[in-house]
Formats: C-alpha cells, structure tokens, sequence
C-alpha cells in the first residue's frame, strides 16, 4: 500500500509539549496537548490526502521522542472501495445493479482487501473520480470509469480463476 | 496482674486516658508515608502514554507509596489515606516529552498528618464484621444453630432473634448489632486492631467451635462492665 503511505508522509505531527491541569474532582494531574495538530482536508489538493485527513492519528513514540503517525490504512482502502461500489450503482443504467456481475465481484472481501493486486488501479480510480467531480461527474467520466471497472473485473476475475 | 487488666491503656499518658484517642494503624501508616514528594521531569516521562494525553492519579502514587508498609487495608481506609494528600503545582506546568523538560513545579504533598477520632470511629471494627458478613451461609448447615445464639446472647439486646430458625437472620441480626456497638462506642472499645478481632472471633466460633475465640469474646465483654475505663487492649487466648 506504497501510495497510501506516501501520501501519508504529507501529513505534520503534534509537538509533543504537554499542559497540565490539576483535577480537584478526581484527584489526578490531567496532561493534554497544548497544541493537537488536526489536518485541514481543504488544505490538500489530492483526493487521496482528503480522505486520510479524516482517518488521520498518531501516537506517541518513546522510543523517537515524538509523535508518529498511525494510520488506519485497511479502513481507509475500504472507504475507496466503497465510494466507487457507490458511484457504481448510481450511474450503471442496470435496474438492478446488485445483481450484475461487476457489483457482485467489487462487493467481494478479496477485492475490498489491500493486498488485492488491483488496489493501485483502484486508488488511482478514486483519485480521477474525485478529481471529475466525485459521485456528481459528468457524462464522459462515468463512462469512463464504467468502461475502466469492467475492464478490471475482465482482468483481474480471469487471473483470479486462472490462479 | 488481673486476667482482665489493660495493659496498654496503663501505659498511655494522661492525656491520653482522659481524652480516649483511638489508637489506629491507619494513623501510624499516615506518619510513616512521606509528607511531601516531588515529581521529576523524568518521573513525569515515565507516565507518557501513546496517546495526546495522560494523566497521574493521586491513588495510585499513593497506592505505591504504602505498598512497602504491607497495609491491609480496606476500600474505604484506603480512599480515607488517599484523600490526606493532594497536589501542589506551579499555575503553568508543561512537559515537553521531545526534550523531556519539565517547566514549573510538581508535587504530592500531605494535607492532613492525622486522622480524627471522629474519622476513625467509623472504620471501627470494620474488618471483622465484613468477615462476619462474607461467612458463608451456603455452609450453614454445618453450623450449630446453638453457637450463633451464644454469640446473639454474648452481643446482648437481640433476644427475640434466637427463637428465629433462619441462619441468614441471626448472621444479620450479628451484623447489625456489631454496627450499632462501635457506632455508638457502646462497648468504649479505643483500639481499631482489637475492634476488627471482635467480628474475627465471632467468625472462628461459628466455623469451627473455637473456644479461644469465644473466651476473648467473652472476656472483653466482661471488660466492659467496667464502665469507667476506655479498652485498648486485653490478654488474648491463643
């Protein structure tokens, strides 16, 4: 999940400088962040940077002396997947698209994993969706990305039967 | 030396005597618990979580700070030692866990030194009766109904409760009768140790018919007839 991380590696940290208050009530010494950095989505220009702005966490590492991230990549990958399974079903002239053959592949746990060869090909996917427009688009992206899924599913279904 | 003498409460002052203070273990763990600890920068690292915040509990630094004496104490003695001390830090205080430096000051320090006898009184004979409470009535059967009214009869004022055949009654009716004696000082016992024995005794007797444990009994309710004199301590049958 190379792309992930390397967007990741845009994201700042917190300064580890904490501010104590004392706690009258429960008798303890309360220490928080004087300054939590929180990562503005409206600062980012990629698609991909938007969203992990809103899965965005760190931890402190004593080891470093600083925070680090800690991303959730996996629910991250998730969140692309299910937003293109959603622009999918609103723009396929099926009646019923949960029944076609490309919903039914997409909705897999295999191809909702990380690890699924295509997950470059779909990050790189959300990424044009959402620089078209997102689920809004215009006509000509969702040809395109109709026409780029089932592609996909034509390639990567025959590996997956062919393994 | 009289079977009944109080050896303690003759070696006390005066002062002592007249005013009847209760001798407790808690205020002895109280004196030997430091009355004033610093927290370092690097004591401070050590409470660093992996999170944006983290917190010292004034429990468990005092938690520690007994864990050395080897202190039984209950839930409540333990939250009474607890609420003695409090913090003490500079208005602005921050850690920087980058460099470890700590600005400003803090520190646990004691705010009461001694409990009052007020204080203690509650925690008056405590232990024994939870014990008295946690005996087993799933057991009970192994009991001698004989030896519970003994005690009811040895307590005094619960008659009625010896015609009742409920073992779970009588434990209670004990419980209850032992609450009302060190809530009212009835008994002027002044010595928490030998206040929870009270309950521990009662305990031995109904278990296994231990005999000493009833002589004690027995042998400190005679002492209270007396009426003039607080009980600190009395020669126990082993």
């Amino acid at each position: 999940m190379n792309i992930l991380k390397e967007v990741a590696k845009q994201f700042d940290v917190s300064k580890p400088l904490f501010v104590a208050i004392v706690d009258e009530d429960d008798g303890s010494i309360q220490f928080q962040l004087k300054e939590v950095y929180r990562p503005n989505p409206k600062a980012f220009a990629d698609p991909i940077a938007k969203l992990l702005c809103h899965k965005y966490q760190e931890t402190f590492d004593k080891d470093l002396k600083r925070f680090v991230h800690s991303f959730n990549f996996e629910y991250a990958y998730k969140d692309i997947m299910k937003d293109i399974t959603l622009f999918y079903i609103e723009h396929t002239n099926l009646k019923n698209p949960k029944q076609s053959r490309l919903y039914k592949w997409l909705d897999l746990s295999y191809t909702n994993d990380m690890r699924h060869p295509a997950s470059e090909g779909f990050i790189a996917l959300y990424r044009y969706i959402h620089g078209n427009g997102g689920i809004g688009s215009n006509d000509m992206t969702v040809e395109n990305v109709l026409a780029i899924l089932e592609l996909m599913k034509e390639k990567y279904e025959v590996k997956q039967e062919a393994d | 030396m009289g079977v009944f003498d109080d050896k303690k409460f003759e070696q006390l002052d005066y002062l002592t005597q007249i005013t009847e203070t209760i001798e407790s273990e808690l205020n002895g763990l109280l004196a030997r618990l430091p009355d004033r600890i610093e927290f370092s920068a690097k004591r401070v690292g050590e409470c660093v979580g992996t999170w944006s915040h983290f917190s010292i509990q004034i429990d468990s630094v005092v938690r520690d700070l007994m864990s050395p004496h080897n202190s039984e104490l209950s839930y409540d003695e333990e939250r009474r030692i607890v609420n003695c001390f409090k913090w003490e830090a500079s208005p602005r205080l921050e850690y920087d866990a980058g460099t470890g430096q700590l600005t400003g000051k803090i520190a646990l320090v004691k705010a009461v030194a001694t409990l009052s006898d007020e204080e203690l009184q509650a925690f008056m004979g405590a232990k024994g009766i939870d014990e008295v409470r946690m005996l087993n009535c799933g057991e009970a059967e192994q009991w001698n109904l004989e030896r519970i009214n003994e005690i009811i009869d040895v307590l005094g004022k619960r008659d009625e409760e010896k015609r009742n055949r409920s073992y779970r009654k009588k434990m209670r009716c004990i419980e209850t009768r032992l609450k009302e004696i060190f809530e009212t000082n009835e008994w002027r016992i002044r010595d928490m140790e030998l206040a929870n024995k009270v309950g521990r005794w009662i305990c031995r007797y109904i278990e296994d018919g231990n005999l000493a444990a009833l002589t004690n009994l027995c042998k400190l309710k005679i002492m209270t007839h007396d009426g003039n004199t607080p009980i600190y301590s009395m020669e126990e049958e082993k």
